[in-house]
């Protein structure tokens, strides 16, 4: 491979390589590189740059083209999700269910018919549910539980982590502040069916009549203001 | 180069799915992050980018698992780029073995967390295996590419 002197520092650089060499350790030296290679030299450094850098024929061109639309495509799609279910919703009757509690009793959801109601599907193991649950639920629990809410938890058991049980979720109540009935999803998952939860938490403000008034998938938007706005619509105040 | 492709082509396409699998990890990430206030890649409790990202492996040390893939698509695109560039070797060895180094640890990483969603946690997160793919799309190319240099070589 043909080398040059670098006419300022001395040192033997490519010759492909001596004009970027010039330009980056001396930026200041004043040399005109027009002048600084001959001829042959030029050509000779052209020559080596080309045959470095490796050819892209149009075939692959091509075929690059089709892998990069296959593969966007594909993760088009999977953001846009057009398979994914999703459940039931504002202005629908909240499907009934019923599930035995952390407690060892049985609870029905048409049970709290004629209240408002909170009603929050949960994972013991969900990082979000426990956030959602110390960080707002509590005081929404402190706040509008003496003014006739009433609140129900159901854990979908084995969303995340180990499963569920009552220990588990009677601890997770002390530990978070979160003294009301939990229930538990049946090992057929029904709660999980019926509402086709996505995403833990998922929660839903219900009217005395069993509508859905307000959903929130994940944790609610703005956190406490989010469950006062729906509540206090249902309250009136 | 098989299928009468020319090393270009196949570093080009290494660089284009590197740079897929930069968008993917770094989407993962950003939603880690985010915590779970999106659900757009959860078809069900099974396939759930959700339950994956609560789940405890989807960080170390409070560095969600995401980044490695950052990190690791982001060196491979950046060693496409350089061999594109016309830089022959890096350190010991040539450029194209770092690739396929860095292939083979991408989907290394890649087997075993798609074997703890699917036996540990028991969710598949779509975006992940989506990285896997890339991962050993990237994987084979680059055995081709070191294939061809050794081919070339004896040629030459």
């Amino acid at each position: 491979m043909a080398q040059k002197k670098c006419p300022v520092c001395g040192v033997s650089v490519k010759l492909e390589n001596l004009e970027r060499h010039l330009r980056n350790q001396h930026p200041r030296a004043d040399v005109d590189l027009e002048t600084a290679f001959t001829e042959e030299e030029r050509r000779e450094a052209t020559q080596a740059k080309t045959a470095a850098r490796p050819t892209i024929t149009a075939k692959g061109k091509q075929w690059i083209a089709i892998v990069s639309v296959a593969v966007a495509a594909v993760l088009i799609l999977v953001i846009w999700n057009p398979f994914g279910g999703v459940g039931p919703g504002v202005g629908q009757v909240a499907p009934n269910f019923t599930v035995a509690t952390s407690t060892g009793a049985t609870i029905s959801l048409s049970d709290y018919r004629n209240s408002p109601v909170v009603l929050d599907l949960m994972d013991v193991d969900c990082g979000a549910c426990q956030s959602e649950a110390l960080d707002v639920l509590q005081f929404v629990y402190l706040n509008y539980s003496v003014r006739g809410v009433r609140f129900l938890s159901v854990s979908l058991i084995d969303w995340t982590g180990g499963a569920d049980t009552p220990a588990t979720i009677e601890q997770f109540k002390a530990d978070h502040g979160t003294n009301w009935v939990y229930g538990m999803d049946t090992t057929a998952r029904t709660v999980r069916n019926a509402y086709q939860v996505q995403s833990t938490p998922t929660t839903f403000i219900l009217d005395a009549n069993g509508v859905i008034t307000a959903k929130a998938v994940g944790r609610a938007p703005d956190g406490y203001a989010w469950y006062a706005a729906a509540l206090d619509a249902l309250l009136g105040s | 180069m098989a299928g009468g492709f020319a090393r270009g082509d196949v570093l080009l396409l290494i660089a284009v799915l590197a740079a897929f699998g930069v968008a993917d990890a770094g989407y993962l990430t950003y939603q880690w992050y985010e915590a779970a206030d999106s659900t757009w890649c959860d078809l069900d409790s099974y396939w759930s980018c959700s339950a994956v990202r609560e789940s405890p492996w989807a960080s170390v040390a409070g560095i969600p698992t995401a980044v490695v893939g950052v990190a690791g698509f982001g060196i491979l695109l950046a060693l496409a780029g350089a061999a594109l560039r016309g830089t022959a070797g890096i350190g010991p060895w040539p450029t194209d073995r770092w690739i396929l180094l860095f292939g083979i640890l991408g989907a290394a990483v890649g087997a075993g967390l798609t074997l703890v969603e699917v036996f540990v946690i028991q969710a598949i997160c779509i975006l992940c295996v989506i990285g896997f793919a890339l991962d050993l799309g990237i994987l084979g190319l680059a055995a081709v590419l070191v294939r061809g240099s050794r081919t070339s070589r004896a040629a030459g």
